[in-house]
């Protein structure tokens, strides 16, 4: 689809031990929840989970999960409240619970997200954007770096869905994100589902996205359905993904072969064998890149 | 869930000695290096005036597109629904249709409370209580059997299997009789591998 492209190595990250995030081999995998935690463990073609992070505890982990581990399914601890893109360093107790799902699960890498998540004693409750500023880039490559120091394993960064911009931001999420690799050597956990809604509700290219993307660094790739209401597309997690998101995948798959691909299913559970034809049809998206 | 541990130092206690980008070098020599106070405390002021203005009714700050901060105010609050909602499936089953509006009224302008979903499950029912929307005793009874309320939020109505409750069609081989089922996940819940439901993937 897209032979010849030219290669978007423009920029060589920094080596650091955050390079190690990238080049471990994940296979296509399944967002574990405990809803559809034996749906998971006997979904064929599950070569890794991801869990998230805040929602268990690693001296109690939840048996599916040990199951899992037991036979060398890779678990990658996902943050949802680490706020890397906050105005505050990140919290001590929320890296050292990071680092202590990463070290119990043996996880080859934890993600989390390029957002902020509470500023002024209030919770958003969601991943916001963050203002992509030079300035605000200096905050968060610092917090970045005070995450990997916490953190045993690689850290990578997802970016996000919004659903509005800062007016001051001089960059966009894929050059903010680049400069953040350069600097700390972060990998990168590409969500299409999230570069699509951004093409909806923003105007942003995916595919120009992914152009500007430093994919060789990237860790793995998360894929979910969503739904349009009012010409807006929301992130919901909760449906069949659509052929434009595929679409963005199997560009992505035509400039780098990502490590890992999973799909993010949250809510509102379809049958199995819903699960496993969304997988196949993942795996056919990476097919046609 | 990993609570909110105290600050071990302050904001930019540590010196970055590594290669800054080259939006830090600028900012440094505009006396606000990377992490320093200067550029924190602008981003502290800009993040939390837009989430003031987000979640707790405040104004928007100029500059930004105020539709889309109200959309993006609504969907949030549509996030909080669904959480507690989970967490509580005898609030949806007591106000049925009028769960959205309620839950709508109840968070337009309140900020989620400290303590999460489940704090927030516990201030909408207690909001319904005191205004009469259900009976005062519902929402403390039923608060307080956090575990009866989360065995049926597990449930799942589509056949998945699930080692916590429901999925009684899942899988044989693992799934035993109803009530044992349930004991077996009350000791699960008991011990602590309880679902925190603080968020999901997105």
């Amino acid at each position: 689809m897209s032979e010849g492209r030219p290669e978007t190595g423009e920029r060589s990250p920094v080596v650091t031990e955050g390079e190690a995030a990238v080049g471990e081999r994940l296979g296509v995998g399944i967002g574990w929840r405990p809803e559809i935690d034996l749906t998971v463990e006997r979904l064929p073609g599950v070569d890794f989970v991801e869990v998230v992070a805040e929602n268990v505890r690693p001296d109690r982990l939840p048996e599916s999960l040990r199951v899992l581990r037991a036979r060398s399914v890779p678990v990658i601890p996902h943050g949802v409240g680490l706020g890397v893109g906050g105005a505050e360093p990140p919290d001590p107790g929320r890296l050292a619970h990071l680092a202590a799902c990463a070290e119990a699960l043996d996880a080859p890498l934890v993600s989390e997200h390029l957002a902020f998540v509470r500023a002024g004693g209030l919770e958003a409750g969601h991943l916001l954007p963050v203002p992509r500023t030079r300035r605000a880039l200096a905050v968060v490559t610092e917090n970045v770096r005070r995450a990997q120091d916490a953190l045993p394993v690689p850290l990578a960064l997802e970016n996000v869905a919004a659903l509005f911009g800062w007016p001051e931001d001089e960059m966009t999420e894929a050059e903010f994100l680049g400069e953040l690799v350069a600097a700390t050597g972060v990998g990168l956990l590409v969500d299409v589902a999230n570069l699509y809604t951004n093409q909806v509700n923003l105007g942003l290219s995916a595919v120009g996205a992914l152009d500007a993307l430093p994919l060789s660094a990237l860790a793995y790739v998360h894929v979910a359905g969503g739904h349009e209401h009012g010409g807006l597309w929301h992130d919901t997690h909760t449906a069949h993904v659509s052929d434009e998101i595929l679409a963005v995948l199997s560009e992505l798959c035509a400039r780098v072969d990502p490590p890992g691909v999973l799909l993010e299913w949250d809510a509102d559970y379809p049958s199995d064998a819903v699960l496993e034809s969304e997988l196949d049809r993942i795996r056919e998206a990476m097919a046609r890149g | 869930m990993a609570e909110a541990a105290p600050r071990q130092e302050p904001a930019g206690a540590r010196a970055a000695d590594r290669e800054e980008p080259a939006g830090a070098r600028a900012a440094d020599r505009e006396g606000s290096g990377p992490g320093g106070r200067c550029g924190r405390e602008e981003l502290a002021r800009a993040q939390a005036e837009l989430l003031a203005a987000l979640v707790a009714g405040a104004q928007a700050p100029p500059g930004f597109d105020g539709e889309r901060l109200r959309i993006q105010a609504a969907s949030l609050v549509a996030k909080r629904r669904s959480l507690v909602a989970r967490l509580r499936p005898d609030l949806v089953q007591a106000l049925g249709e009028g769960f959205r509006a309620e839950f709508a009224a109840y968070a337009s302008g309140r900020p989620r409370p400290p303590g999460g979903s489940r704090a927030d499950a516990a201030d909408f029912a207690e909001h319904l209580a005191r205004t009469g929307r259900i009976a005062a005793g519902n929402g403390i009874a039923a608060g307080n059997t956090t575990a009866a309320g989360n065995a049926a939020g597990n449930t799942t109505a589509t056949g998945n299997g699930t080692r916590a409750g429901g999925g009684a069609v899942a899988d044989p081989s693992r799934t035993p009789g109803r009530w044992a089922r349930l004991v077996r996940w009350l000791v699960r819940w008991l011990g602590g591998e309880r679902e925190t439901r603080e968020g999901d993937g997105r």
